[in-house]
């Protein structure tokens, strides 16, 4: 457990709020088509979102933009624009802003695209038809699509120290949401260790 | 009570002792998705689908989880009775969680429980290979190495409660099958055998091998083949019918691998180097072995190395061989620096591999941020540190040279 706390103490420079990580299918960009995906952010403090890309042959090296805004009010937060020689054949590209501070519980839009993009060159993003998140959908064009983007949204955690205490405070919460396994557990564990010791 | 106590204290008591403290430890905190993906097949049992291949070939629209289910069908009759007896110790929210493949799933409070009780079964076959291992001794030193050298092997650890996989199951059966034979019961080790490879394949791989050097009469050699071939095609039968069946089980990416490594020889034909191998063991066997039954832990430790050396291996498929490396290191102990070697190089390959869940992935339990940590391939492909395929060939290249040296060791006329 020691180990586990140090790997996340200096492994872990960003802590994940959702993860999305299933889903083969893969939608184009190109042109005005706009591929995004809603959510809720459940901490403070967003600052990362991985996406899963591909970029065929690495044949696009267009201009790509990311933009992040409120769900609700539709109001511009973030924008970042890449080229497609940042996105591999495939790969997970990183999208990282600012932190947002009051993000927790906050209804999110992002989505990206690339207008000199064409159907021929068009950069790829990875997603499931399955809707396996039940607190955003993937959209197209301002329209709900059916299913959900493969995406990884994270949080800036501050300092080392937060990393190793928020760590221990959700495992600890979690661990103690089911009380009567973990009595019982403990129990089996303990019964082994005086058993080895007494005999 | 006194035969209890009388067992604890002795010196498998003590090691069995110290052996489940340290799996209860790491049962409920390792977690691969495949135990998942492989209950939430099991889990169609319990609704009366049959034909699981079919089921998913129908419904695969409606599922949360779209993979096909790629074993033979005894695995999913049998754990899907597993998983049914396992369910009242699992809780009410089990099914949920096998049917949630969003977001959610790595921040589950339940994975804990779901873990150490999905592995009780792992557990129980894992300590009963560990005193099956001890039969294969009549020294009682050698016993206590082979004990002591399986449940505390980190690879069995790894293997066993990281990967969770049900592959102890078929190997702790095809050793079962090799000691009946070894003990004179040669029909009853065939039928074993058989019965191993309804549950995975590869055991069907040592049965030209387990019937030659088992056998004393042709008569005897075609019984064990024969009695090794029943319990496969017997749960196989019904299904061979239906094409997604075919599709899944024998011509699915796991089951193609072996075949892949080949030397082309023009027009489209290649010489499977892991079948020209395998056919020039099996002479080997037949000529300069025949009917020594102990030669047969050697062979099919030699088999099991060759297909780590010729085909990009499944992780799990290291809980095949664990038991046959055991039982060579402890009848040859200078084997100590090459099976170390071969162990390492097999972690390389394995961490290699361009999936998250086989290394720091497993600990999402403790920490959900593991989820999101690149894993070496990533780390080495994105900063453009090296190229990772390069790494891992060279790995693997050492993997299989160690693999030739053991193997040569052990079918040495003179060993």
């Amino acid at each position: 457990m020691f180990f586990v706390l140090l790997l996340s103490a200096f492994g872990v420079r960003k802590r994940v709020d959702i993860a999305q990580t299933r889903g083969e299918h893969l939608f184009q960009i190109y042109g005005d088509r706009k591929v995004g995906q809603t959510f809720i952010a459940s901490r403070n403090n967003l600052n990362i979102i991985f996406l899963d890309l591909k970029n065929a042959a690495l044949r696009n090296q267009q201009p790509i933009y990311f933009h992040l805004e409120e769900a609700e009010t539709a109001q511009s937060l973030r924008e970042i624009e890449i080229s497609g020689l940042n996105v591999g054949d495939p790969s997970s590209v990183r999208f990282q802003f600012n932190p947002i501070l009051d993000s927790a519980g906050k209804s999110y839009r992002f989505y990206l695209d690339s207008p000199t993009s064409t159907e021929e060159d068009a950069i790829e993003v990875y997603y499931s038809p399955q809707n396996l998140y039940s607190e955003g959908e993937m959209i197209i064009d301002d329209q709900k699509f059916g299913g959900e983007l493969r995406f990884t949204s994270y949080y800036y955690p501050g300092s080392k120290t937060t990393v190793i205490r928020e760590t221990i405070k959700d495992l600890m919460a979690r661990l103690l949401t089911d009380k009567s396994f973990m009595i019982v557990y403990l129990a089996l564990l303990f019964l082994i260790a005086g058993l080895s010791l007494v005999i | 009570m006194k035969r209890v106590k009388k067992f604890l204290k002795s010196f498998y008591g003590q090691v069995l002792l110290m052996a489940l403290f340290i799996r209860f430890l790491l049962m409920p905190f390792l977690y691969h998705p495949d135990i998942k993906s492989h209950h939430f097949h099991f889990y169609f049992l319990s609704q009366k689908v049959f034909n699981i291949y079919q089921y998913l070939a129908d419904n695969i629209q409606n599922l949360p989880y779209t993979d096909t289910f790629n074993y033979p069908p005894l695995v999913y009759y049998v754990f899907g009775i597993i998983q049914l007896f396992l369910r009242p110790f699992l809780g009410g929210e089990f099914i949920s969680w096998l049917f949630d493949w969003g977001p959610e799933r790595i921040f589950n409070p339940g994975i804990f429980r779901y873990l150490f009780v999905l592995k009780i079964p792992y557990l129980i076959l894992d300590i009963l290979t560990a005193f099956l291992l001890t039969q294969f001794f009549q020294n009682r030193k050698q016993k206590q190495k082979v004990f002591l050298l399986w449940l505390f092997n980190p690879i069995v650890l790894y293997a066993i409660y990281g990967l969770g996989h049900f592959d102890i199951l078929p190997s702790f059966l095809a050793l079962l099958a090799i000691l009946l034979v070894l003990k004179n019961k040669e029909n009853l080790g065939g039928l074993t055998l058989g019965i191993a490879a309804a549950f995975k394949t590869y055991p069907l791989l040592f049965l030209p091998f387990l019937a030659v050097l088992g056998g004393k009469k042709t008569k005897d050699r075609i019984m064990i083949f024969v009695l090794g071939l029943i319990p496969y095609s017997l749960t196989c039968l019904p299904f061979l019918n239906s094409v997604v069946f075919r599709r899944s089980v024998f011509f699915s990416g796991l089951s193609q691998r072996f075949f892949q490594a080949g030397i082309p020889l023009g027009f489209g034909e290649n010489l499977i180097i892991f079948i020209a191998v395998l056919t020039f063991l099996f002479f080997l066997a037949f000529h300069s072995f025949s009917q020594q039954k102990e030669k047969i832990i050697s062979f099919s430790l030699a088999i099991l190395l060759l297909a780590f050396s010729f085909s990009h291996f499944h992780p799990q498929w290291i809980i095949w061989i664990l038991p046959f490396l055991t039982i060579v290191l402890v009848k040859k102990p200078s084997l100590l620096l090459p099976q170390t070697i071969f162990y390492l190089a097999f972690l390389g390959v394995v961490f290699l591999f361009n999936d998250r869940a086989q290394l720091l992935g497993l600990l999402t339990p403790i920490n959900p941020d593991f989820v999101g940590v690149p894993n070496i391939f990533e780390v080495l492909r994105n900063k453009n540190i090296i190229d990772p395929f390069l790494i891992q060939s060279l790995i693997h290249s050492i993997l299989a040279g160690t693999a030739f040296w053991v193997g040569w060791q052990v079918l040495k006329k003179n060993e």
